[in-house]
């Protein structure tokens, strides 16, 4: 499978504009929308010496296109504004606890396409069958299930009632300095794997067990819905039955042939599940107090902390269109059709 | 979509108990949205208006199936007018992103140029957002209140309408009888909704009423995170916030309301799916063989 | 019952199974083909002459069903093998297909020579990739492709329709059948490459000394590369004979119709003929002749009870109330 580098270059230069296209419809969302932005921007207890400040600094007296240009410049120099709720600027507080989020959700999204995809070829090889039925209840049902909602009840049944899990945090700071834990990358299964740390390694996989668990259920949902009915519409086409009918063996074409017709747009829209698992990590962190980004996002929401609110959204979105990317260059990998 | 594809869908429906199921929780739920007042057993609780020490955290039982609350009101009534507020919301967003998908993706479509692009690349800048993100930024910016929460997943919403618009206005506008509108010289706005508007909407439509499951759903995130309608409002994602709290004393308080989320949606999911089965024919059991 | 029959197909009954109910697309066939002959199934779409194609390599879509029926190749009964069976001792080797839209029949993300290559991997047992390589390119090169290296290593996207379809025939014949089923392979093509597509199969024919079956709705295409014709309507078969019997003669007012129908530069014509009315609808059973509410000879007998086959002459059958028998030749 060759990989096409001028499809690359193009991807990354259509990212750069995409990105550019998130800041400006936050631009509008924060600075047109409101009546006042300054108000929104330093809460609700600020003082009128405060509020003029941040006129000032968000260059709200200066024309539209002006607050545009300042704005752009603000967010590519670092500047995301000071959260009132921590007093720390955003996007190093944003910054810091990438890490915790990127294990979750990227735990969660390998395991909601591990287990949904396969899941989906199942039942659509098996269609009508009750395997099919089984599948189709369960992403049906599991689509429908609000994430904060089972976080909660798993949490209380697993943890609380059953007293099997941890119900909280990363790591249990007692195990972490008694074993001498140091977090280097701050991916905690990194550096316990590193460190040679199983103490550490188990108690950090107890921990995540849960809410990584929550969080893929909606992805995994979506792939194995998504995956059937893309599996039966590909066993559908001529070439499956032409492969057959030619003499190649009906597994090769199975396994070999519809499988790469099937993963190939699986792949492409693996985007929109990541998008939902990252989102719904603001919900599930927020539960199982897990020091990431939607830990972050959500504790801003909850006491309406603006300029935090705001920094996250740019962020997420930012990180959402450059996975979109990159899975769009891994699908053109797949399928030689794909054109810009 | 003409007759034959509605008696289809019927037809689908009566086949499949899946479907049916859906069909009588989508009812039960809308029945319940607009009857709920008249029906709960103790109205001024479901307001969320009174409240008595007496009864406070009771579990589950014949007098309060769901328990109570920690203001001793009856959260049977509660969930039951809490299936209005999710009917509101899920209407109001639907149909105002309807509103702006159509009207924007209608004018790309059929105009085409510039504009058509300048329409579709902001709907993309819009689409570049996870679902929900820009409805928590919406929201967040607007502040709590229930018109907000519409206003927020609609304006979050619009760009997929407008995408499924549009890609319809396309394969409408070309055909000989829009052709043969123009060359008898009517006008762009005329043939526009009089003749492409009522051929290209049909699918769009059903698809918005059954995203309606997603809308519930999605209000509910909102209101969770604290951005979405206020309290003493007896709105499901809400009530399960304010269960939270106190899930280890009194589970109900969040396990009530997060099912008849579930149950709402399913039904609205289980209908999608039916509907998709018609649309798509390849997902269908019928399989007309070309030449056959 | 010649010994030399390759194929005998007794009393074919095909149904498929569609949400708007049960299509009965094949009622009762019978084919028997000799060894180096070919058979042309003429029919209008609809007719189930693709379908007793796709039944003859076991490759009906997943809601055909054959009812009833036997399907005799080298007097084994194909229904009666397992799929491993089919795929392993018929499949390739000896019964192959070509399918009528050559851009369909090859899967978008695989190039040519991988196909080709698993399919004289699987049929052949050439596991040597180099060996495979060269049978392949010299197969391509059979069909008259040019520059095969470059068809082996190309997506289908990257070629045109009439190249695709050589690049089909190929694939099928890779394995070295005994029976090629070409379903309407020219139909999706252009006119100038359609004539070009048939040449080559009746020159690959006689080389390769293959029986075939060839589908088409074109009477004319039929004359040109058959030596047999069977005329099916609504899935049942209506007349059957030698070519020049059956475009001298025809006895079936269907078939005399459908000759008619034949535009010719000799014949000064205002419009071009057709058949006024359309097939019946397969889903209902029908209790008379299914051309009855079309032909102009229909008489009462004709809707009450099916006309059953009669032999007139030859290797000649028609299933019409009208023709008159012949007795057994």
């Amino acid at each position: 499978m060759p990989i096409n580098r001028e499809y690359i270059i193009k991807r990354a230069l259509s990212l750069v504009f995409v990105v550019l296209g998130v800041v400006v419809v936050t631009f509008i969302i924060t600075r047109v929308i409101p009546a006042r932005p300054e108000l929104l921007w330093t809460g609700p207890h600020a003082t009128i010496e405060q509020i003029e400040r941040a006129r000032r600094e968000l260059h709200l007296d200066k024309p539209i296109h002006v607050q545009l240009w300042h704005y752009f410049v603000d967010l590519f120099s670092g500047n995301w504004g000071v959260s009132w709720r921590t007093k720390m600027p955003v996007l190093p507080s944003i910054l810091s606890s990438l890490p915790a989020t990127i294990e979750l959700v990227v735990s969660a999204f390998i395991l909601a396409t591990a287990v949904g995809i396969p899941l989906g070829i199942s039942a659509a090889i098996r269609r009508g069958s009750g395997v099919d039925s089984v599948v189709r209840i369960f992403s049906v049902v599991g689509a429908s299930t609000p994430v904060f909602w089972l976080a909660l009840l798993l949490q209380l049944a697993f943890c609380n009632w059953l007293g099997l899990l941890p119900a909280a945090k990363r790591v249990d700071e007692y195990i972490a300095i008694s074993t001498g834990f140091k977090p280097l990358t701050g991916f905690y299964t990194i550096d316990s794997v590193v460190q040679g740390n199983i103490p550490v390694l188990i108690d950090v996989l107890r921990r995540m067990f849960l809410p990584a668990v929550v969080l893929s259920l909606y992805p995994m949902c979506l792939s194995a819905r998504m995956t059937r009915a893309l599996t039966l519409e590909v066993l559908s086409e001529l070439h499956v039955r032409s492969s057959i009918a030619w003499g190649i063996p009906r597994s090769r074409v199975l396994y070999k042939y519809v499988l790469r017709n099937v993963i190939a747009p699986v792949v492409a829209s693996l985007g929109l599940s990541f998008g939902y698992t990252i989102v719904g990590a603001f919900m599930v962190e927020i539960i199982f107090v897990w020091p990431g980004i939607g830990y972050y996002t959500a504790m801003s929401l909850l006491s309406y902390d603006y300029p935090a609110i705001i920094g996250s959204v740019i962020f997420v979105a930012i990180i959402y269109s450059v996975i979109n990317t990159a899975i769009d260059i891994l699908h053109a990998t797949i399928d030689p059709r794909v054109e810009l | 979509m003409g007759l034959n594809e509605i008696a289809s869908v019927l037809k689908l429906i009566k086949s499949n108990p899946l479907s049916m199921l859906g069909i009588i929780i989508v009812a039960t739920f809308i029945v319940i949205g607009v009857a709920s007042p008249y029906i709960a057993p103790y109205p001024s609780d479901a307001w969320g208006y009174s409240y008595n020490l007496e009864t406070r955290l009771l579990p589950p039982s014949p007098r309060y199936p769901f328990g109570t609350d920690e203001m001793g009101r009856d959260l049977f009534s509660r969930v039951l007018l809490g299936a209005r507020f999710s009917l509101i919301i899920a209407v109001g967003v639907v149909s105002i992103a309807l509103v702006i998908g159509v009207v924007v993706g209608l004018t790309a479509g059929y105009m085409g140029g510039f504009a058509g692009m300048v329409l579709m690349r902001l709907t993309d800048m819009f689409l570049a957002f996870p679902p929900l993100l820009l409805a928590i930024a919406f929201a967040a910016t607007l502040g709590r209140g229930l018109f907000n929460v519409i206003i927020a997943l609609a304006l979050s919403w619009w760009p997929w309408y407008a995408r499924l618009v549009y890609i319809q206005v396309n394969s409408v506008k070309n055909l000989p009888f829009i052709d043969a509108a123009r060359i008898i010289g009517l006008s762009p706005v005329k043939i526009m909704f009089k003749h492409v508007l009522p051929n290209s909407i049909t699918p769009v439509v059903i698809q918005a009423a059954l995203d309606m499951g997603s809308a519930v759903l999605e209000a509910a995130g909102l209101s969770f995170l604290g951005i979405g309608v206020p309290p003493p409002t007896p709105e499901w994602g809400l009530l399960v916030s304010q269960g939270w709290a106190l899930i280890n004393s009194a589970w109900w308080l969040s396990f009530f309301p997060g099912i008849a989320i579930v149950v709402t949606v399913v039904g609205f999911n289980l209908l999608a799916d039916t509907f998709q089965e018609v649309m798509d024919p390849r997902l269908r059991s019928t399989m007309v063989m070309r030449g056959m | 019952m010649s010994g030399t029959a390759i194929l005998a197909v007794n009393d074919l009954h095909i149904d498929y199974y569609t949400f708007e109910g049960v299509v009965r697309a094949v009622r009762g066939v019978s084919i028997e083909l000799c060894r180096g002959e070919s058979l042309c199934i003429v029919g209008e779409s609809g007719s189930g002459k693709s379908t007793i194609g796709l039944a003859i390599v076991r490759a009906l879509p997943p809601n055909g069903i054959v009812a009833r029926g036997e399907i005799l190749y080298n007097n084994v009964d194909i229904l009666r093998l397992s799929e491993e069976e089919m795929s392993k001792r018929i499949r390739g080797k000896e019964i192959s297909i070509v399918f009528q839209d050559p851009a369909a029949t090859f899967n978008p993300l695989f190039t040519i020579g991988e196909v080709m290559l698993d399919v004289i991997a699987a049929q052949l047992g050439v596991r040597d990739r180099r060996r495979a390589y060269e049978h392949g390119i010299k197969m391509l090169k059979l069909v008259e492709l040019p520059d095969p290296e470059r068809v082996m290593n190309s997506y289908p996207h990257e070629l045109s329709g009439g190249m695709l379809q050589r690049a089909a025939i190929a694939v099928a014949l890779s394995a070295n059948p005994k029976l090629l089923i070409a379903d309407e392979p020219t139909t999706m093509l252009d006119v100038t490459i359609q004539a070009q597509v048939l040449d080559l199969l009746k020159r690959l024919r006689k080389e390769l000394s293959l029986s075939m079956i060839f589908i088409t709705h074109n009477l004319g295409v039929a004359a040109e590369v058959c030596d047999r014709i069977m005329v099916l309507y609504a899935g049942t078969m209506f007349e059957e004979g030698y070519a020049d019997t059956i475009l001298t003669n025809p006895i079936h007012p269907y078939t005399r119709k459908l000759l008619e129908c034949i535009p010719r530069a000799s014949r000064r014509v205002s419009r071009l003929r057709y058949i006024p009315g359309s097939l019946p609808d397969l889903k209902t059973p029908v209790s008379g002749c299914p051309f009855e509410p079309r032909c102009d000879y229909a008489t009462k007998i004709c809707s009450v009870s099916p006309p059953l086959v009669r032999v007139v002459g030859h290797r000649h059958r028609v299933a019409c109330h009208l023709a008159q028998e012949k007795g057994g030749v």
